[in-house]
């Protein structure tokens, strides 16, 4: 009997050695979370900054006005992102936990040399979830993004988090570009990637102080512009805010955004789009790739500011044609400037024909640039106005009597 | 030193609790071979992990057996293996 | 034959569904859209379909032999002398199987979760417990088993229903773009995982109560384990595409990281991970009985408990040596594994009955 209560206190003993935690538990106050990363070029080697939170300083309230920021930014040095990262060891008190990630941004210069080689680690790390937006940085360097503090978030990182992905749903030419959306677009031969682009407006240096949001205009704001183009992973050129509009209508990526118009007799007038739908229907005639793209647009009226007589439905259908008119002109110029400025498709056209004629798209892919460049693109647009708000007639038509 | 240790333990407390069952049925094959293979399975451990003995592994023995078929069935039928 | 007591058809049933879904949920995928791309799903429905055939073999060789285990079988059919032989193969694959199967649980946490653990603990722990489910016998894990098939419902549902918003129907497009060869070979290797490992499920079968009830379930119950596995192929193709699916190495658990409801229900992939903890329990302790019943019954040992323990220490130090990384892995997967398990798995068993109508007439008697 005394030998089997030995011989379940020995093997519960032994049980506690196979405790597989040990190796790799992780308190709490040793992990710096790192919110966003910024990867920059330095020489040949890559300058990594890391955003990271300060506990104490993020919640608010207790302690009354804190004197920290609530993040903080290390940046080191490394031939591989891995080795920038734990360099950073030798100024940070806490290793590096990437799980929280929400934003890489990457500069621009590094960018236009290309940003493969950067990516792989937030490929193959395990502690880098997938969910965070890549940017790159337009005309600045990825750590100047990250050293701008923010008036409504605490942490600047959510900010830009937040920020893309509200614009995304309210402001046609944002869209928020994940990792995973940009590897498997890198990967493909039937469209070229692009990323969302910020950029930083003020006072760079007062941006990084405290001061800059104890005061209702801050010095330095970040603002996102237009999409980053990307031939494979080096970046080729920007569209500006009319480009990436058309761009995201043509990838059906619009979920709201608004329209400005001119009305009839002069005068502006915003219409507000509330659902779009896009399809892109890839066809192979007589060996020649076409594309057809099908946009149906369905807007309200938003604001008028001309003179323009509501009650009637012509006016109506007026609106609406000019709508698809300006929609379509969009579009086709953006379409044309991809094919013959860059000769670049982003718009994912290659992965049309591939759907539609896969055995056409193995001999078209091998020169896709030119044949993308050459090819047929019809535009179908339809648009439909619904409701026009909650007054009718503007007070506007009023006024000249 | 604690890998020691640790089988020793390990083996003890697994002796410990099969033993008196096996003496009392008076099994005499399965105590032979309790004793072989966990003189087999510990001895076999410990000249793994700590002196870094090379076991053989039976996975490359099959290799050797289903290796080419197993290639070039690989091959045949979807190539990115 | 067995003193670790009676299993019900249900539990049967139970384990025979964790047990095909195993480790095939969680390395297949992967394979598949390697070898199909994007078609990798109509390779798990080909696999399927092969695996109904499979099992259907198995259940007509049971049929003829209902109280015989595989030990049983080989001795009747084959004779003393070459049963045996097959008899010690039939061990010597079980015993491979749970070592191989211990390292893709050892490799998946130290990959996805624990990376500087050292992998023999991982590997210990899990089988500490395999062993003891193991050691209570038959019944114990078809109780667990029962106990457990809810939750594992459950997970599954939450997984599949929290991600059927993002399908994305061009990540399937072109369909039937793969090449027939491509869509056999990734079938096979999903039969080779899912299905063809059944055959170790023979040490198991005389201890089914209500046998005929289990076999008439068999069929339907294989393939809808089956078909969770196509499932998640066909997710993992249609929320992160066939590129991402057939780079990662955990196809299933980069998909359970994508749940995201409200913004508030997120992050949970670990519990997610659960689920595969659960199937892949289930097969390695199916192939370690196996192995142990198996290797009792060779020796006419009176029960195979008291060898448990011994086992479990060479298991865990064989699922060191098998595999000495994961590229050794990949490539000895895809390539000699499937001959290898065709052999005990399909070959064997035609022969066992082929030879055993040959000697005694078709199952119900006809001669």
């Amino acid at each position: 009997m005394r030998i089997k209560g030995f011989a379940i206190l020995a093997a519960a003993t032994l049980l506690l050695l196979l405790a597989t935690g040990c190796w790799n538990r992780q308190e709490l106050n040793e992990l710096g979370i790192v919110v966003a990363m910024g990867i920059d070029r330095d020489g040949d080697r890559f300058r990594v900054s890391v955003q990271v939170v300060q506990p104490g300083e993020v919640a608010a309230k207790s302690g009354g006005q804190s004197l920290r920021s609530p993040v903080a930014m290390y940046e080191a040095s490394g031939r591989t992102i891995f080795e920038a990262l734990r360099k950073m060891t030798t100024v940070s008190p806490r290793k590096i936990y990437a799980s929280h990630l929400r934003v890489v941004v990457i500069g621009e210069a590094l960018a236009r040399q290309g940003i493969g080689t950067a990516l792989d680690f937030l490929q193959r790390d395990h502690q880098v979830r997938s969910d965070f937006y890549l940017m790159v940085a337009k005309e600045t360097t990825a750590s100047s993004i990250l050293n701008v503090l923010t008036p409504m978030e605490r942490i600047p990182a959510n900010d830009l988090y937040a920020s893309n992905a509200t614009a995304e749903k309210a402001w046609a030419p944002i869209f928020g570009i994940t990792l995973g959306k940009f590897v498997t677009d890198l990967g493909s031969d039937g469209k070229q990637p692009v990323i969302t682009g910020i950029g930083l407006n003020g006072d760079a240096e007062e941006g990084s102080n405290t001061r800059n949001v104890e005061r209702i205009r801050p010095a330095a704001e970040l603002q996102f512009s237009g999409m980053a183009v990307f031939r494979k992973d080096k970046l080729v050129g920007w569209l500006n805010e009319e480009e990436s509009k058309s761009y995201n209508f043509i990838l059906g990526n619009v979920r709201s955004t608004l329209e400005n118009q001119s009305c009839p007799n002069g005068g502006e007038l915003a219409l507000e789009i509330i659902r779009t739908k896009a399809n892109v229907k890839g066809h192979v005639r007589r060996g020649e790739p076409q594309v057809e793209i099908r946009l149906r647009v369905e807007e309200n009226v938003g604001e008028i500011q001309c003179r323009i007589d509501l009650n009637k439905t012509a006016v109506v259908d007026e609106l609406e044609r000019r709508s698809e008119d300006r929609l379509r002109e969009a579009m086709s110029k953006t379409i044309r400037k991809m094919q013959t400025e860059y000769q670049l498709d982003i718009f994912g056209f290659g992965q049309a024909i591939h759907r539609a004629d896969p055995a056409a798209w193995r001999r078209l892919k091998r020169d896709w640039d030119r044949n993308f460049a050459d090819m047929q693109v019809k535009l179908d647009v339809k648009t439909v106005i619904d409701r026009v708000g909650t007054i009718n007639q503007s007070f506007l038509s009023k006024l000249e009597e | 030193m604690w890998t020691f240790l640790g089988i020793a333990v390990l083996a003890g407390a697994i002796t410990a609790g099969e033993m008196p069952s096996l003496r009392k049925r008076r099994a005499v094959k399965e105590l032979i071979l309790f004793i072989l293979l966990l003189v087999a399975g510990c001895g076999l451990y410990i000249a793994r992990q700590v002196y870094h003995a090379t076991i053989p592994n039976p996975l490359d023995g099959i290799a050797a057996i289903f290796g080419p078929l197993g290639e070039w069935m690989s091959n045949s039928l979807g190539g990115k293996g | 034959m067995g003193n670790d007591g009676k299993i019900s058809a249900r539990q049967f049933l139970v384990l025979l569904f964790l047990y095909t879904i195993g480790t095939t949920i969680l390395v297949i995928p992967s394979g598949l859209a390697t070898v199909a791309r994007q078609d990798a799903w109509i390779g798990a429905l080909a696999g399927v379909l092969i695996g109904l055939g499979v099992a259907a073999l198995y259940r007509t060789l049971w049929g003829k032999y209902p109280n015989l285990s595989f030990a049983g079988i080989c001795e009747r059919v084959l004779g003393k002398v070459v049963g045996k032989a097959v008899t010690l193969a039939f061990v010597f694959y079980a015993f491979i199987g749970s070592t191989t199967v211990l390292y893709y649980v050892g490799n998946f946490f130290t990959t996805q979760i624990m990376p500087e653990t050292p992998i023999q603990f991982i590997n210990g722990l899990f089988a500490v417990i395999v062993v003891m489910g193991v050691r209570m016998g038959a019944e114990a894990l078809a109780r667990s088993a029962e106990i457990i098939l809810p939750w594992f419902i459950g997970l599954f549902f939450v997984l599949i229903l929290s991600l059927s918003p993002d399908l994305k129907i061009e990540q399937f497009q072109p369909v039937m773009e793969a090449r027939p060869n491509e869509i056999i070979g990734a079938a096979l290797s999903f039969a080779g995982t899912a299905s063809l490992p059944l055959v170790f499920l023979f040490m198991l079968f005389p201890r089914v109560q209500m046998a005929d009830q289990a076999r008439k379930g068999m069929l339907i119950v294989h393939v809808a384990g089956g078909l969770c596995v196509f499932l998640v192929t066909l997710f993992s193709i249609g929320v992160l595409g066939a590129d991402v699916t057939s780079r990662n190495m955990f196809p299933s658990y980069e998909l359970a990281k994508k749940i995201n409801i409200g913004n508030f229900f997120q992050r949970i992939e670990v519990i997610m991970a659960g689920l595969w903890f659960v199937s892949t329990y289930y097969k390695t302790s199916l192939y370690f009985y196996g192995f142990a019943t198996g290797v009792a019954e060779m020796l006419n040992l009176k029960d195979y408990k008291s060898l448990t323990w011994p086992m479990g220490i060479l298991m865990v130090l064989y699922s060191l040596v098998v595999y000495p990384n994961v590229v050794y892995m990949q490539h000895w997967d895809a390539t000699v594994y499937i001959p290898y398990i065709l052999v005990m798995g399909a070959v064997v068993p035609l022969l066992l009955l082929t030879a055993g109508i040959i000697r005694s007439g078709l199952p119900d008697g006809r001669e």
